[in-house]
């Protein structure tokens, strides 16, 4: 057992003064902390400590070998070098902070012109600067930005386009849309209140396929960017709009009423009356045939034999087959029973 | 070897003791050195800082900025729009307003900095920034308002258009009560003093020297006739000005304002 501790401690010293040589040989590179002074220092008391214990153990003899001897005196030396370092960094360190204590003896008293300002007070006015300063930078961004402009890398138009739809389109479900909705597709001229397009002519303004929206290039005729644009915009919602027959009638509910501001009746009467009658005549005639589900089932307006539904002389009594092709269309939307009430809402409207 | 071991042991011993008092003695010196420092350095801070703002300050030539340049993010139509609006304002040096251009080109400003920094920038552009102090440059508000203004340069214009924002006297009152616990924080007694008391008291004065006549209109009248005729006008801008904001009916609130701002700095009183 006392081999064992004897044993430990030799060995224990013997890192320690290793550790105390290491630190000594780099010296130079190596920054000594206090806690590494410390520890050299303990190193090597430990170091002596360990000397003392073998010298004794030795005294007593229980080791006997000359081997000892020489451990015990490369230990007594490895200790010398380790305190001598420290030392010699303590040392150094002293003469140091004594330096620099010595020409820092007097405290400099700063003289400074009495008209500048506290603190906090000149805070304030380098944050008013900073204001003003800012607005100086979005003036330059502007001034900037404006002469790297190249227009032709952007449609001024288009952006005006996409402006205007996305505002109307904001603005469903009131006034001031079918408004500007139905002006356009009448074509209204805002100066003399006269309509440019009516009955049946607007049919031709849209068509039942998409097709791609004509480019405005870089004109910069105001009036015709608004109308281009609404009128792209109804042709979108006109192939879009959902025609179940629910929606149609929730649709139609919503937003009847400002159909009816918006045509009046002598409006109604110039620009509608003619083609609300005629779908209705047609419908109540096609209705009485009893087989008129199965015709529209098989036929349609490219058929040759479709114009002759229900009989050619009444067909022919019509200057348009438009008003026949619709209720084909409407069939097989399946919303032909609901808009057929709804045109006869309308027709009773205007009628009294 | 067993001497030499012995000796070498016990000077060993005597270095290290050596080397401990030196340790302990360093220790209270690096204690004092320390507190000297700190002291000295404390000094060098302050008197550099100082130092600083004072080359902050130092004379602005009017057109000698320095370059300063803000970013600011646009989407398409907004850089469409605000580059058509820069593009005429470029050509013309002046907007055009069928397109509303200075309300949009503030509106871009407002969303990215704010109602309240725009504030700021406009109180900030309203002073120069000198050696010997910061002093409000007098006829700033007078040449910027005035329809004859000697700038014609794109900061003013926009500073222009965001004031006449606030001729409407509920938009005026409403934006007053939001923001001015900010600007009261803003805005030190000590600087208030210094700089804005003397510019708000002359509104003040000139008003109630207005409203102790018997007769205004009488008074307004005279005030105009020699302005027109001796070509005075500046002289007598602090009191037109009372007259225009009659016309726009803000004059009421504007001095309400201006009377509780100059009563919180007096007095510091506490603002409801």
């Amino acid at each position: 057992m006392k081999k064992v501790i004897y044993n430990i401690i030799l060995v224990g010293s013997l890192l320690l003064s290793i550790y105390a040589i290491y630190i000594w040989l780099y010296y130079e590179e190596y920054n000594v902390t206090p806690v590494e002074q410390k520890l050299l220092v303990s190193a090597s008391f430990l170091s002596v400590l360990g000397l003392i214990i073998v010298y004794i153990f030795q005294k007593k003899g229980y080791l006997n070998y000359k081997f000892i001897h020489f451990l015990l005196f490369l230990f007594s030396v490895v200790f010398l070098f380790g305190s001598s370092f420290l030392l010699y960094t303590s040392y150094d360190t002293y003469v140091k902070r004594s330096n620099t204590q010595k020409t820092n003896g007097a405290i400099e008293i700063m003289t400074h012109n009495t008209s500048t300002y506290q603190e906090d007070e000149a805070q304030i006015y380098l944050n008013l600067k900073d204001n003003r300063n800012r607005l100086l930078g979005y003036e330059n961004f502007f001034i900037e930005t404006a002469q790297n402009y190249n227009p032709s890398d952007y449609s001024y138009a288009n952006t005006l386009k996409t402006t205007l739809v996305n505002q109307l389109a904001t603005k469903k479900g009131t006034q001031p849309y079918w408004d500007a909705i139905l002006s356009n597709v009448y074509a209204f001229d805002s100066i003399d209140h006269s309509h440019k397009r009516g009955g049946y002519d607007i049919m031709y303004a849209f068509s039942n396929k998409a097709y791609p929206h004509e480019d405005l290039g870089d004109t910069k005729d105001m009036d015709l960017i608004n109308q281009t644009s609404i009128s792209q915009y109804w042709q979108t919602e006109l192939l879009e709009i959902n025609r179940e027959p629910e929606h149609i009638n929730s649709y139609w509910r919503n937003n009847k009423a400002f159909l009816y501001t918006f045509f009046s009746k002598s409006r109604y009467d110039a620009l509608c009356k003619k083609i609300v009658d005629d779908l209705i005549a047609i419908k109540t005639k096609i209705n009485e045939q009893h087989n008129y589900k199965a015709f529209y089932q098989k036929y349609n307006v490219t058929d040759p034999v479709f114009l002759t539904f229900p009989n050619r002389k009444f067909v022919k009594s019509y200057d348009y087959s438009w008003p026949f092709s619709f209720w084909d269309r409407r069939f097989e939307e399946g919303n032909d029973d609901v808009v057929f009430e709804i045109l006869k809402e309308i027709q009773m409207h205007y009628r009294n | 070897m067993k001497k030499a071991t012995i000796i070498i042991t016990i000077i060993s011993i005597l270095v290290s003791a050596t080397t401990y008092v030196i340790i302990e003695h360093t220790n209270e010196i690096m204690k004092d050195i320390t507190l000297n420092e700190s002291i000295n350095n404390s000094i060098i801070v302050a008197n550099t800082s100082i130092e600083s703002t004072i080359d902050d300050f130092q004379d602005d030539s009017e057109d000698g900025y320095n370059y300063y340049y803000e970013d600011i993010e646009l989407d398409q139509i907004e850089l469409v729009e605000v580059n058509e609006c820069m593009s005429f304002f470029l050509e013309n040096e002046s907007f055009e307003n069928a397109n509303n251009c200075q309300d949009k080109i503030v509106n871009v400003i407002l969303k990215e900095n704010g109602e309240v920094g725009f504030i700021k920038s406009i109180t900030g552009n309203m002073l120069s920034y000198t050696k010997n102090g910061v002093f409000i440059k007098y006829n700033y508000l007078k040449d910027l308002i005035a329809s004859g203004k000697s700038k014609n340069e794109l900061k003013e214009k926009l500073m222009l258009a965001f004031i006449n924002r606030y001729r409407d006297p509920v938009n005026l009152e409403t934006t007053y009560q939001n923001n001015k616990a900010t600007f009261f924080n803003y805005i030190s007694k000590e600087v208030y003093d210094k700089v804005y008391r003397e510019y708000i008291n002359t509104f003040l004065k000139s008003y109630n020297e207005i409203h102790d006549e018997e007769d205004v209109e009488a008074f307004y009248q005279d005030i105009y006739f020699k302005a027109e005729k001796l070509n005075k006008h500046s002289e007598y801008w602090f009191y037109t000005f009372w007259k225009r904001r009659e016309l726009e009916k803000n004059d009421i609130v504007i001095y309400t304002i201006l009377k509780e701002i100059d009563d919180y700095y007096t007095n510091n009183k506490t603002i409801n």
